[in-house]
């Protein structure tokens, strides 16, 4: 029952509860009052006759009396009948259409105890009827002589109790319909408002935030109005619609699904059915087992259990199988919904990011990855044999000094032999030198081989003073043949980093190839005054964040300023054709890279050319 | 200003006495009662009679004045004097001021013609109106009619007039009464109109039980209505019309009703006569 007819029904049984005590009361008190007016009524003419007749009767002047009586019931239409008695023998009866006498007395016409004033309704054997009976006992000078009895007519009383009934049920019936209208009218004057208000209320459930609550009564309900449009106001201003959500939600392009506490999907949008193929009549209201394979699903429950416990922590990768069977890689973001904050979770938000164009990618990425890192080693490789095949020379150069060596002291044992001039003292130095000799070749060989080795890339702790140390085995013969002086400043106590020693001699060797051509160049063009130095030093700055920097400074030709931003492009080069393969710098370039280094040009006041090349110290594993 | 104030003034009376004089007067119509109300208040009486003047004259087009009075001879003199143009008085009455004034009757009260009973007690010895001779008898006072007619009626049988042949009369008010004297042993007979006994003993059938009619009357008219010779016929016919008109509404129809008139009849000589009779006979039997 609305509040309307609650209203109504409670006005009307209001109005019912005081019309009905107040006719209640009314009738009774009434009933009292109009037995009360006919007592007296009938007392007054019992007082009256008696009075009138007193002398009449005690002179036996009953003529009189009965003019007198006969006049007066004629006149008074509600005297049925007036009976007097004399000393309980003689009785003179009055009616309206008769009367009289008798000489006895009806012992029915006292009433009460028969001494006093008396009366009451009974029944009248002179008229048939039920009469208001007054008994009136006559004295003279304290003497009673006899009585008078009065019988007034009910009928009147009857009459105006019914015409008071009448007039009860009629000013009921019209209160009863007055009150109808005025509880119908203010009911509705009253509850129009809530009406009003609830039907806006509904709008605005449904999502209609323009609607406005229009009171016109200037009452709470009115104030109430303006602060319910007040805050519709508001809540348009600082959310959005339900179709405006829905739309966002249908129109992502992620999945998003949402399962009740029971698993059961309840929403999904349209990229969720463009995903797995199913319409959103196949998957609503069914488990999310369907959507998820089995083996994931206790692992998926499980997260969504313990999500809450942050055990589980979301986005995770997981799988969707579509209408097709087909594993779909997805990576989900798993929310619960709650109505307020303080209120459990009853729902599960599923964000799904469809993974398999990503998974895709990432395969031919890492398969171009590793093709790149099969080609940088090949490029590394070339790379480091074209040193090598430069390097052939100084390294000719290295082995031939320890051969001549070698040689002299074969020639001088030979010769010695047939002189037979040598002591054993003496043979014991030779073969020391043929020892140190052979032992420095073979070292020279070792790391010839070591260094043309293709790189397995296995990161281990590195000493890059040793590094270097390396480089020059296999460039100082060369450098000391060019007159190229070579000024070591390596500092001690440096820590390892973790890198490839291999590609980081190679990057040394480069740059310091790149040198001595360029010194070389440089003296071509130059005086006999001109000395060409290269300076190598190595330092570690604990102020900076860890890295160990190397530097190679040479005052060759340089380098022109215009080409600085190309000398670490692949197959850059300003050297003469079959003298450069123009990938020197750019393998090193990214061999430094690799070890998360730097590596870059800068050139001294003198215009002498500086690589610097900084690589991290604290290096781990996983990085 | 002051000009036309005085000339307002001065106008204005004569204005006044100019409408009063071309304004019709309503006739005068004076009416005289004489001694039947008696028994009554007369002031009730004289304004019940104002009212019936009015309410007539209001109706049919003229003014009355109502005059009470107290004996037959005051009526005489104001016919005389012709200081009234109509009466009501006892039949006996009119009879006897007719033979001095010039008189004509009017109406009388329909069916108002009654014969007298003359009643006593069941008793053994009264037999017959000689048997009541020493009896107690009561009567109604004012009753000229029936005191004549019983004198008349003791004088046809030889007995003397009522004042002596009774051991004692006794004047009643009205006719039950003396009636219920009989009944009640206040007295041993007495005269009363039939309408009356037969009201009583419809009233109480224990009287006619109790009661026996020794004599009846024939029926006479007892009051009348006249109006002097010379009246204006055109007022006559005024109030002839004036008075029927009285029982065609209710108001007129209750004011009758307190004179105990429910209709009327016109009148001739002729419906007296049986009084005149009775007068005569009385006044021969006395010589």
């Amino acid at each position: 029952m609305g509040i309307f007819k609650q209203t109504f029904f409670m006005i009307i049984a209001i109005i019912i509860i005081i019309i009905g005590l107040f006719v209640g009361l009314t009738i009774i008190r009434q009933d009292n009052v109009i037995m009360k007016v006919v007592h007296n009524q009938a007392r007054s003419i019992a007082i009256s006759v008696a009075r009138i007749n007193q002398d009449a009767m005690l002179s036996d002047n009953f003529g009189f009396i009965v003019e007198n009586t006969m006049t007066l019931i004629q006149r008074i239409p509600n005297i049925s009948y007036i009976i007097y008695t004399k000393n309980n023998s003689f009785s003179l009866i009055h009616t309206k259409k008769r009367w009289e006498r008798l000489l006895t007395e009806d012992p029915s016409w006292k009433i009460g105890d028969g001494n006093n004033e008396c009366g009451q309704i009974i029944y009248s054997d002179l008229i048939k009827k039920n009469v208001f009976h007054y008994v009136f006992p006559v004295k003279l000078n304290g003497l009673q002589w006899g009585y008078v009895y009065i019988g007034l007519s009910i009928d009147p009383i009857q009459q105006d109790k019914k015409e008071m009934y009448v007039i009860m049920l009629l000013i009921t019936t019209v209160c009863m319909f007055m009150g109808a209208v005025l509880a119908f009218l203010f009911s509705r004057r009253l509850t129009k408002p809530i009406l009003i208000l609830e039907e806006v209320t509904r709008q605005i459930a449904r999502g209609d935030l323009t609607t406005r609550a229009n009171i016109i009564t200037n009452n709470e309900i009115k104030s109430l109005a303006n602060s319910f449009n007040t805050m519709t106001e508001r809540l348009k201003n600082i959310t959005v619609s339900k179709a405006y959500v829905d739309n966002i939600i249908q129109n992502m392009n992620d999945s998003l699904i949402v399962v009740n506490r029971n698993y059961l999907i309840e929403t999904i949008n349209k990229a969720t059915e463009k995903l797995l193929g199913y319409s959103s009549e196949e998957l609503l209201n069914q488990s999310i087992h369907m959507i998820i394979p089995d083996k994931k699903n206790d692992s998926f429950f499980y997260d969504l259990k313990n999500m809450s416990t942050r055990q589980v922590i979301f986005p995770k990768e997981s799988y969707y199988i579509n209408k097709k069977g087909q594993m779909i890689p997805v990576l989900l973001s798993v929310a619960e919904m709650r109505e307020t904050p303080e209120d459990n979770y009853h729902a599960y938000l599923i964000l799904a990011l469809n993974l398999s164009e990503k998974k895709e990618t990432e395969l031919a990425l890492k398969t171009a990855y590793l093709k790149l890192q099969k080609t940088q080693s090949q490029l590394v490789q070339s790379g480091k044999l074209a040193s090598i095949g430069e390097l052939a020379a100084g390294v000719a150069h290295e082995l031939n000094q320890p051969l001549m060596v070698i040689r002299s002291t074969a020639q001088y044992i030979q010769l010695a032999r047939k002189k037979n001039k040598f002591t054993m003292d003496e043979m014991d130095e030779l073969i020391d030198t043929l020892e140190k000799n052979t032992s420095r070749m073979m070292k020279i060989i070792n790391h010839l081989r070591m260094f043309s080795r293709q790189s397995e890339k296995e990161f281990t702790q590195v000493n890059v003073n040793k590094v270097i140390e390396d480089a020059f085995l296999l460039l100082s013969e060369q450098l000391r043949l060019r007159n190229i002086s070579v000024n070591q400043e390596l500092a001690n106590h440096l820590p390892e980093i973790f890198g490839d020693p291999n590609q980081l001699e190679q990057v040394i060797l480069n740059l310091l190839s790149n040198a001595r051509d360029a010194i070389t160049t440089k003296m071509e063009s130059c005086k006999k005054t001109y000395a060409g130095i290269i300076t190598i030093s190595t330092q570690y700055d604990r102020s900076d964040t860890g890295y160990i920097t190397i530097s190679v400074k040479d005052n060759g030709s340089g380098i022109d300023e215009s080409i600085v931003e190309k000398i670490f492009d692949p197959f850059y080069t300003t050297k003469d054709v079959g003298k450069g393969t123009g990938l020197g710098l750019s393998i090193s370039y990214g061999i430094i890279e690799a070890h998360k280094g730097k590596i870059r040009v800068s050139f001294s006041d003198k215009k002498e050319t500086i690589f610097t090349i900084k690589l991290p110290v604290e290096r781990n594993n996983n990085e | 200003m002051e000009m036309i104030k005085k000339f307002v003034l001065s106008v204005l009376p004569l204005i006044l006495i100019i409408c009063n004089a071309f304004a019709t007067e309503k006739p005068v119509l004076r009416y005289g009662f004489s001694t039947f109300f008696s028994d009554f208040d007369l002031s009730y009486a004289k304004g019940a009679l104002d009212l019936w003047g009015k309410k007539m004259g209001e109706r049919t087009g003229f003014n009355s004045e109502c005059y009470i009075l107290n004996n037959i001879n005051a009526l005489a003199e104001k016919i005389k004097h012709k200081e009234i143009d109509i009466g009501s008085a006892l039949s006996v009455e009119y009879i006897q001021l007719k033979k001095i004034h010039d008189l004509q009757p009017m109406y009388a009260q329909k069916n108002c013609a009654d014969p007298y009973y003359i009643v006593a007690k069941k008793n053994q010895t009264i037999k017959n109106l000689s048997d009541l001779k020493g009896k107690r008898f009561a009567r109604y006072r004012n009753d000229k009619l029936g005191k004549l007619y019983l004198n008349t009626l003791l004088l046809k049988q030889f007995q003397k007039e009522q004042d002596t042949f009774f051991s004692s009369i006794i004047q009643k008010k009205k006719y039950s009464l003396a009636l219920y004297d009989v009944f009640f042993d206040k007295a041993d007979a007495c005269m009363v109109l039939k309408r009356t006994y037969d009201l009583l003993c419809e009233l109480n059938p224990q009287i006619k039980q109790d009661i026996s009619i020794l004599h009846m009357s024939e029926p006479f008219i007892p009051l009348v209505t006249f109006c002097r010779g010379d009246i204006d016929q055109h007022l006559k016919l005024l109030f002839i019309k004036a008075v029927k008109n009285m029982f065609d509404f209710e108001e007129g129809r209750q004011i009758m009703l307190i004179f105990n008139v429910t209709d009327i009849m016109d009148l001739t000589d002729k419906d007296l006569e049986n009084v005149t009779n009775l007068i005569q006979k009385y006044e021969k039997l006395k010589q």
